[in-house]
Protein backbone atom coordinates (compact mmCIF):
# COMPACT_ATOMS: atom_id res chain seq x y z
CA UNK A 1 0.00 0.00 0.00
CA UNK A 2 1.23 3.61 -0.53
CA UNK A 3 1.82 6.28 0.87
CA UNK A 4 -1.89 7.92 -0.42
CA UNK A 5 -3.56 4.69 0.23
CA UNK A 6 -2.20 5.11 3.77
CA UNK A 7 -3.09 8.34 4.26
CA UNK A 8 -6.70 7.71 3.20
CA UNK A 9 -7.05 4.34 5.27
CA UNK A 10 -9.37 6.09 7.75
CA UNK A 11 -11.83 7.17 5.47
CA UNK A 12 -11.59 3.74 3.20
CA UNK A 13 -12.88 2.26 6.15
CA UNK A 14 -15.42 5.00 6.55
CA UNK A 15 -16.91 4.46 2.86
CA UNK A 16 -17.14 1.04 3.73
CA UNK A 17 -20.33 1.55 5.59
CA UNK A 18 -21.65 2.71 1.63
CA UNK A 19 -21.28 -1.43 1.38
CA UNK A 20 -23.93 -1.87 3.44
CA UNK A 21 -26.72 0.60 2.05
CA UNK A 22 -28.84 -2.16 -0.08
CA UNK A 23 -32.03 -2.86 -1.10
CA UNK A 24 -34.64 -4.57 0.84
CA UNK A 25 -34.77 -8.18 0.08
CA UNK A 26 -36.06 -9.50 -2.93
CA UNK A 27 -35.87 -5.97 -4.71
CA UNK A 28 -34.13 -7.18 -7.65
CA UNK A 29 -36.28 -10.19 -8.12
CA UNK A 30 -38.62 -7.62 -10.74
CA UNK A 31 -35.76 -5.93 -11.95
CA UNK A 32 -35.13 -8.10 -15.24
CA UNK A 33 -38.40 -8.75 -16.07
CA UNK A 34 -39.68 -4.67 -16.03
CA UNK A 35 -36.54 -3.99 -17.93
CA UNK A 36 -37.51 -6.73 -20.76
CA UNK A 37 -40.64 -5.18 -20.71
CA UNK A 38 -39.89 -1.75 -20.84
CA UNK A 39 -37.78 -2.85 -24.38
CA UNK A 40 -40.54 -4.52 -25.89
CA UNK A 41 -43.39 -1.78 -25.02
CA UNK A 42 -40.71 0.59 -26.42
CA UNK A 43 -40.15 -1.76 -29.50
CA UNK A 44 -43.69 -2.08 -30.53
CA UNK A 45 -44.35 1.83 -29.60
CA UNK A 46 -41.98 2.20 -32.31
CA UNK A 47 -42.73 -0.39 -34.71
CA UNK A 48 -46.93 1.43 -34.39
CA UNK A 49 -45.34 4.50 -34.79
CA UNK A 50 -43.58 3.58 -37.74
CA UNK A 51 -46.82 2.06 -39.17
CA UNK A 52 -49.30 4.70 -38.64
CA UNK A 53 -47.06 7.92 -39.58
CA UNK A 54 -50.47 9.87 -40.86
CA UNK A 55 -51.95 10.39 -36.96
CA UNK A 56 -48.77 10.32 -35.93
CA UNK A 57 -48.19 13.77 -38.35
CA UNK A 58 -51.48 15.05 -36.70
CA UNK A 59 -51.01 14.65 -33.32
CA UNK A 60 -47.64 16.53 -33.62
CA UNK A 61 -49.23 18.93 -35.49
CA UNK A 62 -51.96 19.34 -33.24
CA UNK A 63 -49.47 19.13 -30.24
CA UNK A 64 -48.15 22.13 -31.68
CA UNK A 65 -51.03 24.53 -30.48
CA UNK A 66 -51.02 23.52 -27.41
CA UNK A 67 -47.36 24.91 -26.65
CA UNK A 68 -47.90 27.52 -29.33
CA UNK A 69 -51.02 29.41 -29.04
CA UNK A 70 -50.08 31.78 -31.44
CA UNK A 71 -49.46 29.80 -34.29
CA UNK A 72 -53.80 29.12 -33.72
CA UNK A 73 -54.20 32.78 -34.59
CA UNK A 74 -51.66 32.71 -37.51
CA UNK A 75 -52.94 30.01 -39.10
CA UNK A 76 -56.47 31.52 -38.73
CA UNK A 77 -55.20 34.17 -40.56
CA UNK A 78 -53.48 32.97 -43.24
CA UNK A 79 -56.43 31.05 -43.90
CA UNK A 80 -58.74 33.84 -43.79
CA UNK A 81 -55.95 35.75 -46.43
CA UNK A 82 -56.14 32.75 -48.68
CA UNK A 83 -60.06 32.98 -48.67
CA UNK A 84 -60.13 36.22 -49.82
CA UNK A 85 -57.65 36.51 -52.26
CA UNK A 86 -59.18 33.57 -53.59
CA UNK A 87 -62.41 35.00 -53.88
CA UNK A 88 -60.67 38.53 -55.85
CA UNK A 89 -59.15 36.41 -58.17
CA UNK A 90 -62.04 34.43 -59.24
CA UNK A 91 -63.97 37.60 -59.30
CA UNK A 92 -61.59 39.04 -61.55
CA UNK A 93 -61.26 36.40 -63.58
CA UNK A 94 -64.78 36.20 -64.19
CA UNK A 95 -64.52 40.35 -65.43
CA UNK A 96 -61.96 39.32 -67.44
CA UNK A 97 -64.26 36.84 -69.16
CA UNK A 98 -67.10 39.03 -68.89
CA UNK A 99 -65.25 41.98 -70.73
CA UNK A 100 -63.65 39.90 -73.65
CA UNK A 101 -67.46 38.50 -74.67
CA UNK A 102 -68.43 42.46 -74.21
CA UNK A 103 -66.03 43.87 -76.83
CA UNK A 104 -66.92 40.50 -79.01
CA UNK A 105 -70.42 41.16 -79.43
CA UNK A 106 -69.58 45.02 -80.12
CA UNK A 107 -67.52 43.80 -83.57
CA UNK A 108 -70.42 41.17 -84.49
CA UNK A 109 -72.11 43.87 -86.61
CA UNK A 110 -71.15 42.28 -89.83
CA UNK A 111 -73.12 38.85 -88.58
CA UNK A 112 -76.10 39.81 -86.37
CA UNK A 113 -78.03 36.80 -87.28
CA UNK A 114 -75.24 34.42 -85.62
CA UNK A 115 -75.15 36.86 -82.58
CA UNK A 116 -78.88 37.20 -82.27
CA UNK A 117 -79.06 33.22 -83.06
CA UNK A 118 -76.57 32.01 -80.16
CA UNK A 119 -77.11 34.14 -77.64
CA UNK A 120 -80.08 35.42 -75.31
CA UNK A 121 -81.19 38.52 -75.73
CA UNK A 122 -80.16 39.98 -72.22
CA UNK A 123 -76.53 39.10 -72.63
CA UNK A 124 -76.20 40.41 -76.11
CA UNK A 125 -77.45 43.75 -75.10
CA UNK A 126 -74.65 46.23 -75.35
CA UNK A 127 -74.54 47.11 -71.47
CA UNK A 128 -74.16 43.65 -70.41
CA UNK A 129 -70.45 44.05 -69.08
CA UNK A 130 -72.12 46.09 -66.13
CA UNK A 131 -74.90 43.54 -65.23
CA UNK A 132 -72.75 41.25 -63.53
CA UNK A 133 -69.90 39.03 -64.60
CA UNK A 134 -70.83 36.19 -62.07
CA UNK A 135 -74.00 35.77 -63.77
CA UNK A 136 -72.44 35.83 -67.37
CA UNK A 137 -70.02 33.18 -65.99
CA UNK A 138 -72.80 30.69 -64.94
CA UNK A 139 -74.16 30.44 -67.81
CA UNK A 140 -72.93 27.93 -70.47
CA UNK A 141 -74.03 30.10 -73.18
CA UNK A 142 -72.30 32.56 -72.49
CA UNK A 143 -68.98 30.63 -72.42
CA UNK A 144 -69.49 30.45 -75.86
CA UNK A 145 -66.77 32.32 -78.19
CA UNK A 146 -67.70 33.61 -81.36
CA UNK A 147 -65.76 31.66 -84.05
CA UNK A 148 -63.68 35.11 -84.71
CA UNK A 149 -62.71 36.10 -81.28
CA UNK A 150 -60.99 32.40 -80.98
CA UNK A 151 -59.30 32.99 -84.34
CA UNK A 152 -58.43 36.31 -84.03
CA UNK A 153 -59.63 37.33 -87.22
CA UNK A 154 -63.07 36.71 -89.48
CA UNK A 155 -63.93 33.49 -90.61
CA UNK A 156 -64.17 33.58 -94.52
CA UNK A 157 -64.78 30.06 -94.59
CA UNK A 158 -68.54 30.48 -93.62
CA UNK A 159 -71.25 32.26 -94.41
CA UNK A 160 -73.84 33.28 -92.38
CA UNK A 161 -77.27 31.66 -93.01
CA UNK A 162 -80.85 33.02 -92.53
CA UNK A 163 -83.73 31.06 -92.65
CA UNK A 164 -87.04 33.03 -94.14
CA UNK A 165 -90.05 30.93 -93.88
CA UNK A 166 -92.14 31.16 -96.65
CA UNK A 167 -95.30 30.35 -97.56
CA UNK A 168 -95.49 27.33 -99.61
CA UNK A 169 -98.91 26.64 -101.38
CA UNK A 170 -99.41 22.92 -101.20
CA UNK B 1 -32.76 -3.51 -35.13
CA UNK B 2 -34.34 -6.93 -35.27
CA UNK B 3 -37.68 -7.83 -33.59
CA UNK B 4 -37.12 -8.92 -29.84
CA UNK B 5 -37.69 -12.22 -29.59
CA UNK B 6 -40.55 -13.00 -26.65
CA UNK B 7 -39.28 -14.29 -23.05
CA UNK B 8 -39.00 -17.50 -22.81
CA UNK B 9 -38.43 -19.76 -19.83
CA UNK B 10 -36.06 -20.97 -20.58
CA UNK B 11 -32.53 -20.96 -18.09
CA UNK B 12 -29.78 -19.67 -19.11
CA UNK B 13 -26.86 -21.43 -17.57
CA UNK B 14 -24.79 -19.65 -15.64
CA UNK B 15 -21.38 -21.08 -17.36
CA UNK B 16 -22.87 -19.45 -20.85
CA UNK B 17 -20.07 -16.77 -21.30
CA UNK B 18 -20.99 -13.52 -21.55
CA UNK B 19 -19.61 -12.68 -25.20
CA UNK B 20 -22.15 -15.76 -26.37
CA UNK B 21 -25.11 -13.85 -24.20
CA UNK B 22 -24.04 -10.90 -25.89
CA UNK B 23 -24.16 -12.06 -29.49
CA UNK B 24 -27.74 -13.76 -28.81
CA UNK B 25 -28.85 -10.37 -27.73
CA UNK B 26 -27.58 -8.78 -30.19
CA UNK B 27 -29.67 -10.42 -32.80
CA UNK B 28 -32.86 -10.19 -30.34
CA UNK B 29 -32.77 -12.87 -28.04
CA UNK B 30 -34.50 -11.22 -24.95
CA UNK B 31 -33.79 -13.94 -23.10
CA UNK B 32 -30.35 -14.04 -23.28
CA UNK B 33 -30.64 -10.28 -22.93
CA UNK B 34 -32.89 -11.08 -19.35
CA UNK B 35 -29.35 -12.97 -17.92
CA UNK B 36 -27.06 -10.13 -18.93
CA UNK B 37 -29.60 -7.82 -16.72
CA UNK B 38 -29.47 -10.31 -13.95
CA UNK B 39 -25.89 -10.49 -13.85
CA UNK B 40 -24.71 -6.92 -13.97
CA UNK B 41 -28.42 -5.10 -12.15
CA UNK B 42 -27.33 -5.11 -8.70
CA UNK B 43 -23.59 -3.73 -9.52
CA UNK B 44 -25.03 -0.91 -11.69
CA UNK B 45 -28.05 -0.16 -9.24
CA UNK B 46 -25.37 0.38 -6.23
CA UNK B 47 -23.30 2.45 -8.38
CA UNK B 48 -26.17 4.70 -9.47
CA UNK B 49 -27.44 4.87 -6.03
CA UNK B 50 -24.09 5.84 -4.10
CA UNK B 51 -24.36 8.64 -7.15
CA UNK B 52 -27.61 9.90 -6.27
CA UNK B 53 -28.28 8.97 -2.77
CA UNK B 54 -31.57 8.34 -4.24
CA UNK B 55 -33.32 4.80 -4.31
CA UNK B 56 -35.98 6.18 -6.58
CA UNK B 57 -34.26 7.78 -8.90
CA UNK B 58 -30.85 4.61 -8.79
CA UNK B 59 -34.09 2.45 -10.10
CA UNK B 60 -35.28 4.14 -12.71
CA UNK B 61 -31.57 5.09 -13.89
CA UNK B 62 -30.24 1.59 -13.51
CA UNK B 63 -33.48 0.65 -15.89
CA UNK B 64 -33.16 3.13 -18.50
CA UNK B 65 -29.44 2.25 -18.42
CA UNK B 66 -30.07 -1.52 -19.28
CA UNK B 67 -33.17 -0.42 -21.91
CA UNK B 68 -30.62 2.49 -23.60
CA UNK B 69 -27.90 -0.58 -23.67
CA UNK B 70 -30.31 -3.43 -25.41
CA UNK B 71 -31.06 -0.68 -28.08
CA UNK B 72 -27.34 0.37 -28.67
CA UNK B 73 -25.95 -3.15 -28.45
CA UNK B 74 -25.29 -2.86 -32.09
CA UNK B 75 -22.89 -0.05 -31.61
CA UNK B 76 -21.17 -2.50 -28.93
CA UNK B 77 -17.73 -3.27 -31.24
CA UNK B 78 -17.07 -5.83 -28.47
CA UNK B 79 -13.51 -3.90 -28.19
CA UNK B 80 -14.03 -3.67 -24.32
CA UNK B 81 -15.84 -6.35 -22.13
CA UNK B 82 -19.75 -5.30 -22.17
CA UNK B 83 -19.51 -5.14 -18.48
CA UNK B 84 -17.01 -2.14 -18.98
CA UNK B 85 -19.42 -0.88 -21.96
CA UNK B 86 -22.80 -0.78 -19.76
CA UNK B 87 -20.85 0.83 -16.68
CA UNK B 88 -19.77 3.59 -19.45
CA UNK B 89 -23.34 4.00 -20.55
CA UNK B 90 -24.88 4.20 -16.06
CA UNK B 91 -22.17 6.51 -15.36
CA UNK B 92 -22.77 9.07 -18.71
CA UNK B 93 -26.64 8.34 -17.99
CA UNK B 94 -25.97 9.49 -14.45
CA UNK B 95 -23.88 12.50 -14.64
CA UNK B 96 -26.34 13.84 -17.10
CA UNK B 97 -29.29 13.33 -14.49
CA UNK B 98 -27.11 15.03 -12.04
CA UNK B 99 -25.95 17.72 -13.83
CA UNK B 100 -30.12 18.51 -14.69
CA UNK B 101 -31.28 17.67 -11.28
CA UNK B 102 -28.45 20.29 -9.46
CA UNK B 103 -29.41 20.78 -6.13
CA UNK B 104 -32.90 19.82 -6.22
CA UNK B 105 -31.99 16.18 -4.65
CA UNK B 106 -33.07 14.76 -1.45
CA UNK B 107 -32.21 11.80 0.14
CA UNK B 108 -33.79 8.63 0.16
CA UNK B 109 -30.99 6.12 1.62
CA UNK B 110 -31.83 2.32 1.69
CA UNK B 111 -31.18 0.66 5.22
CA UNK B 112 -28.30 -0.19 6.44
CA UNK B 113 -28.10 -4.29 6.62
CA UNK B 114 -27.21 -5.93 9.99
CA UNK B 115 -23.30 -7.25 8.85
CA UNK B 116 -22.75 -3.15 9.29
CA UNK B 117 -23.61 -3.26 12.69
CA UNK B 118 -21.21 -5.94 13.33
CA UNK B 119 -17.99 -4.51 10.87
CA UNK B 120 -15.21 -3.99 13.43
CA UNK B 121 -13.95 -1.12 11.75
CA UNK B 122 -17.05 0.66 11.35
CA UNK B 123 -17.90 0.68 14.98
CA UNK B 124 -14.77 1.68 16.15
CA UNK B 125 -15.64 4.53 14.26
CA UNK B 126 -18.82 5.57 15.85
CA UNK B 127 -18.12 3.95 19.06
CA UNK B 128 -16.88 7.12 21.16
CA UNK B 129 -19.77 9.29 19.07
CA UNK B 130 -22.81 7.54 20.78
CA UNK B 131 -23.61 5.25 23.12
CA UNK B 132 -26.50 3.84 20.46
CA UNK B 133 -25.02 2.31 17.91
CA UNK B 134 -27.94 2.28 15.30
CA UNK B 135 -28.41 5.55 15.46
CA UNK B 136 -24.90 6.44 15.19
CA UNK B 137 -24.62 3.98 12.12
CA UNK B 138 -27.62 5.97 10.44
CA UNK B 139 -26.22 9.40 11.58
CA UNK B 140 -22.66 8.55 9.95
CA UNK B 141 -24.65 7.39 6.55
CA UNK B 142 -26.49 10.59 6.15
CA UNK B 143 -22.73 12.61 6.91
CA UNK B 144 -21.05 10.16 4.51
CA UNK B 145 -23.52 10.62 1.90
CA UNK B 146 -24.19 14.89 2.45
CA UNK B 147 -20.36 14.84 1.88
CA UNK B 148 -20.74 12.44 -0.93
CA UNK B 149 -23.01 15.19 -3.05
CA UNK B 150 -20.54 17.47 -1.55
CA UNK B 151 -18.23 16.41 -4.48
CA UNK B 152 -18.20 17.21 -8.26
CA UNK B 153 -19.97 14.40 -10.19
CA UNK B 154 -16.74 12.77 -11.58
CA UNK B 155 -14.86 13.15 -8.46
CA UNK B 156 -17.74 11.16 -7.09
CA UNK B 157 -18.41 9.02 -9.75
CA UNK B 158 -14.40 7.98 -8.36
CA UNK B 159 -14.86 7.69 -5.29
CA UNK B 160 -17.61 4.99 -5.67
CA UNK B 161 -15.65 2.94 -8.49
CA UNK B 162 -12.76 2.98 -6.15
CA UNK B 163 -13.80 2.70 -2.69
CA UNK B 164 -16.94 1.81 -2.54
CA UNK B 165 -16.95 -0.63 -5.25
CA UNK B 166 -12.95 -1.88 -5.39
CA UNK B 167 -12.53 -1.56 -9.12
CA UNK B 168 -9.20 -0.73 -10.63
CA UNK B 169 -7.84 2.55 -11.28
CA UNK B 170 -7.67 0.84 -15.72
CA UNK B 171 -11.19 0.05 -15.70
CA UNK B 172 -11.77 3.66 -14.48
CA UNK B 173 -10.10 5.05 -16.50
CA UNK B 174 -11.63 3.00 -19.28
CA UNK B 175 -15.65 3.30 -17.77
CA UNK B 176 -14.70 7.49 -17.63
CA UNK B 177 -12.98 7.49 -21.17
CA UNK B 178 -10.03 8.89 -19.11
CA UNK B 179 -6.42 8.21 -18.71
CA UNK B 180 -4.97 6.35 -15.51
CA UNK B 181 -3.43 9.53 -14.59
CA UNK B 182 -6.59 11.59 -14.36
CA UNK B 183 -8.21 9.43 -12.15
CA UNK B 184 -5.55 9.20 -9.90
CA UNK B 185 -5.44 12.74 -9.59
CA UNK B 186 -8.77 13.03 -9.10
CA UNK B 187 -9.40 10.50 -7.14
CA UNK B 188 -6.33 12.24 -4.30
CA UNK B 189 -8.54 15.12 -4.81
CA UNK B 190 -11.85 13.62 -3.59
CA UNK B 191 -10.60 11.86 -0.56
CA UNK B 192 -8.97 14.95 0.55
CA UNK B 193 -12.59 16.84 0.18
CA UNK B 194 -14.07 14.15 2.18
CA UNK B 195 -11.51 14.00 5.00
CA UNK B 196 -12.15 17.91 5.20
CA UNK B 197 -16.25 17.49 5.46
CA UNK B 198 -15.63 13.78 7.35
CA UNK B 199 -13.10 15.32 9.94
CA UNK B 200 -14.98 14.41 12.85
CA UNK B 201 -14.86 10.43 11.95
CA UNK B 202 -11.69 10.66 10.10
CA UNK B 203 -8.74 10.96 11.72
CA UNK B 204 -5.47 11.91 9.58
CA UNK B 205 -2.61 9.92 10.27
Amino acid sequence: MNESEQRFDSLRQLLKLKQHEIPPPGYFSGFSSQVISAIQEEHSNSSRSQNNFSPSWLTRFLSAFDSRPGLVGGLATSMVLFLVLGIVLADHSDNEIAANYSADANIQPSSPTLASATLPSELSSPDQGTSGGIAVSTNPIASLQPASSIFGQDNSLFQTASYAPSAVGH
Amino acid sequence: MPEPAATTDTEVSAEVPESDLVRRAREGDLTAYDDLVKRYQERIYATIYHMTANHEDANDLAQDSFIKAFSALKSFKGGSSFYTWLYRIAVNKTINFLKQRKNKYHLSLNDIDFNAENDPDLVALISHKTPQREAGLSELQKKLNEALLKLSESHRMVVVLHDVQGQSHEDIAEIMGCNIGTVRSRLFYARQQLQGYLAEYVKPL
